[in-house]
């Protein structure tokens, strides 16, 4: 009888420990704490004027290895195999049909501890480029970046992504949330001055225990506890396209740039869902349209729901006021995102979308 | 018999509560809504023709009040009150000696569910300019921003904005619904523009025990504390990451987590910086921060910048990654990077939790 109750009460004891220290997977998505898994959504290369810089830092104090991914989603004619886009560069009637590409290019880099690096996307970052390239140089206790070879992206015109993963020397990826993130990207300005540039933060998913089982499927949120999900909702702190700056009255115009949290790299299958959009404005009236994404997004908002952007729900024209709150939400897939704004003479300014909520269904990323 | 049953479900009940207290961590952001927003950086200068456009959204379905202080960390020459600072611009000797300053301002401001508001600096908002101002424009509901009444900030001013979310009577509350942005926009230099998001500071229990007194981090769980190390991905000054871009230049602002508005004390604390270099090379120095700090990166440890740590002459590489940490007081801050393509700015990452926590002491 003693026994059989000892035993009782520790079950249960031993049960509620195990129920209630659990971590569960929630949508801490961050742009501002190191991560297992990093995604710069906006990656820019056009041979002869724009560029981007990656910056990527190891904050652990043990070397890291990290698995990324350039994935290309830019579009082509179908007859010239121009780059192209279907609003803001279609393709001539002789040049076919603008038809979205996807392809993923991944590589290898190895950071020491504490190392930060970065590298332009059209140059790439190799050999005796390396910092500590483990042939004359290396670190305090041997180390060196031996292993890495980035390489430029792969057209003169490029639009797309970056993600970076955090591995162990077998390829496998680990929980290590030890790596931060950020962007720059270097373009013409419209008119006085030749440059404009822009910074963002990488967007981190930090890891609960990783790829633990090795399937070279990451799960993002969900039941699985391998990293933690995708927001239920990024929400977008913007001004309406067309508002004039109260500052110094330039046309203000905003860009939004979106990506699926789920990939599939193996076999080359981009993530697609339908996005929910509800925009409020000072006067606390509501809009909302929703817009297909597939693999990549960038539109200017104005044209997002129409292709008279005088006439959109995003333009001071119809919302009325200067600002606006937009929720964006994911139908099928979480996503990812930056906004990027502009104002006379082009000059840019992005920063990282706001987060919100924990998503039902997980998100997954399956690598190669 | 009845004694053990007892003393198993007095174990099991300790062991629910220890499992399920929330406990205050570094949950810092700067990409979810927060109970209180910090904006580090905020500029209103026409001589320097800089000026800075605020955001200030409501996340949540219902209205929100908040109370907002502006902090006026503009140091002045002591005989002509010109603006000044002691290192980088300091006062002629007709002028006396630069006098560090913090005055707060505080105001309300009160926003509609799901609201976004957005004004400048130097005009404030107010009256007729409110989009729902109670009096002919009424949002869902019949709410308003009635109460609102935010000043235009006094000129030349270098400061923080730092908003709480409110019951309305003045009262703070955990409710995490506010986000920000601020955009700095740069006149003179081919109307350069620089944007960062506020930090935001998680409520758990907010200010429960009434005493104005809002603690952050420890164990008394009113808010999230401030982080351990700030760490900040930067460019050594000098260094030119491509021939476009050109030679780059960044500033570090930091604001101390600790502030008495009520007696105007501001924080202050050492902060540590440990500086890794793209060979794992490690540097390391010590500034003080007092109430405010605003300083070009070559300019924290010395006085000759390219005898910095910061700068690339010293550095050897273009890039590195700099951990700051506030020695008696959290830190928060943002970075702003100026080069040939204008300037920008970056929020900082966030890592660990502060053993002691921090205080902000409302009027």
């Amino acid at each position: 009888m003693r026994t059989r109750k000892w035993v009782g009460w520790t079950m249960v004891l031993a049960a509620a420990v195990v129920a209630l220290g659990a971590p569960a997977a929630q949508a801490d998505v961050t742009s501002d704490k190191a991560a297992a898994i990093l995604v710069w959504p906006k990656i820019r290369f056009v041979e002869g004027s724009v560029d981007t810089i990656i910056q990527v830092s190891n904050t652990s104090t043990d070397t890291q290895i990290l698995h990324c991914f350039y994935i290309n989603a830019t579009s082509h004619c179908s007859v010239t195999e121009r780059a192209c886009d279907t609003i803001t560069n279609p393709c001539a009637p002789s040049e076919g049909l603008c038809l979205p590409g996807w392809i993923e290019t991944d590589f290898q880099v190895v950071l020491t501890p504490r190392q930060p690096i970065f590298w332009t996307v059209g140059d790439g970052l190799a050999g005796n480029q390396l910092p500590l390239d483990g042939v004359a140089f290396r670190g305090p206790r041997g180390e060196s970046n031996a292993g890495t070879r980035i390489p430029p992206v792969s057209e003169p015109d490029y639009v797309g992504e970056l993600k970076c993963v955090v591995v162990d020397g077998e390829g496998r990826a680990v929980a290590r949330n030890v790596i931060k993130g950020e962007a720059t990207i270097v373009e013409p300005a419209v008119s006085v001055e030749p440059l404009s540039v822009d910074k963002y933060n990488a967007v981190g998913i930090q890891a609960i225990e990783g790829d633990a089982n090795g399937d070279n499927v990451l799960v993002l949120g969900g039941e699985a506890n391998e990293y933690n999900g995708c927001a239920n909702i990024l929400i977008a702190d913007h001004f309406f396209d067309f508002a004039a700056n109260p500052v110094n009255g330039d046309t203000i115009e905003s860009r939004l740039v979106l990506v699926p949290c789920s990939q599939d790299l193996l076999n080359q299958i981009p993530g697609g869902t339908t996005v929910q959009y509800l925009v409020f404005n000072e006067f606390e009236q509501r809009f909302s349209t929703s817009t297909p994404i597939q693999c990549y997004f960038e539109r200017q908002i104005s044209s997002i729901d129409t292709r008279n952007p005088e006439r959109s729900i995003f333009s001071v024209y119809v919302s009325g006021t200067l600002s606006g709150q937009t929720r964006i939400r994911g139908v099928g897939q979480g996503l990812l995102g930056i906004l990027r704004t502009s104002s006379g003479d082009g000059r840019v300014a992005a920063v990282n979308l706001h987060m919100q909520g924990d998503r039902e269904l997980p998100d997954q990323i399956i690598i190669p | 018999m009845k004694h053990r049953r007892s003393h198993w479900a007095a174990s099991l009940a300790a062991a629910a509560a220890l499992l399920t207290a929330a406990t205050a961590s570094a949950d810092i952001v700067s990409d979810q809504a927060a109970a209180l927003v910090v904006y580090p950086r905020v500029i209103s200068d026409p001589e320097t023709t800089q000026e800075t456009l605020i955001q200030l959204t409501n996340t949540s379905t219902l209205p929100q009040a908040a109370h907002c202080f502006y902090i006026d960390s503009t140091s002045r020459c002591s005989l002509d009150n010109d603006p000044c600072d002691a290192l980088e611009d300091p006062c002629a000797p007709e002028q006396g000696l630069c006098l560090p300053n913090w005055i707060e301002t505080d105001f309300d401001v009160v926003i509609t569910p799901r609201q976004p508001l957005a004004w400048v600096a130097s005009q404030g908002l107010a009256g007729d300019e409110l989009p729902l101002d109670g009096l002919r424009f009424f949002g869902i509901g019949n709410s308003s921003n009635i109460g609102t009444r935010i000043p235009p900030v006094t000129q030349p001013f270098v400061g923080e904005l730092k908003c709480i979310a409110t019951d309305g009577t003045g009262r703070p509350v955990p409710n995490n619904a506010l986000i920000g942005h601020a955009t700095v926009v740069i006149t003179t230099d081919g109307n350069a523009v620089e944007k960062h998001s506020a930090i935001g500071i998680l409520a758990i229990d907010g200010d429960a025990n009434g005493d104005n007194v809002l603690v952050l981090g420890g164990g008394e769980n009113e808010y999230n504390g401030c982080p351990q190390v700030l760490i900040v991905n930067h460019f050594f000054d000098f260094a030119v990451p491509t021939p476009d871009v050109g030679e780059v230049v960044s500033r570090l602002v930091l604001v101390p987590c600790t502030q008495d508005m009520q007696l105007a004390i501001p924080g202050r604390t050492t902060a540590q910086y440990l500086v890794f270099n793209e060979f794992e090379q490690r540097f390391s120095t010590s500034a003080p921060v007092e109430c405010y700090f605003d300083r070009q990166l070559s300019l924290i440890d010395t006085r000759d910048e390219t005898r910095s740590i910061f700068s690339a002459f010293v550095a050897g590489t273009i890039s590195g990654q700099t951990r700051v940490r506030g020695v008696s007081q959290g830190l928060l801050g943002v970075l702003a990077t100026f080069s040939d393509g204008g300037v920008v700015a970056s929020n900082l990452h966030f890592q660990g939790d502060r053993e002691a926590p921090d205080l902000w002491v409302l009027p």
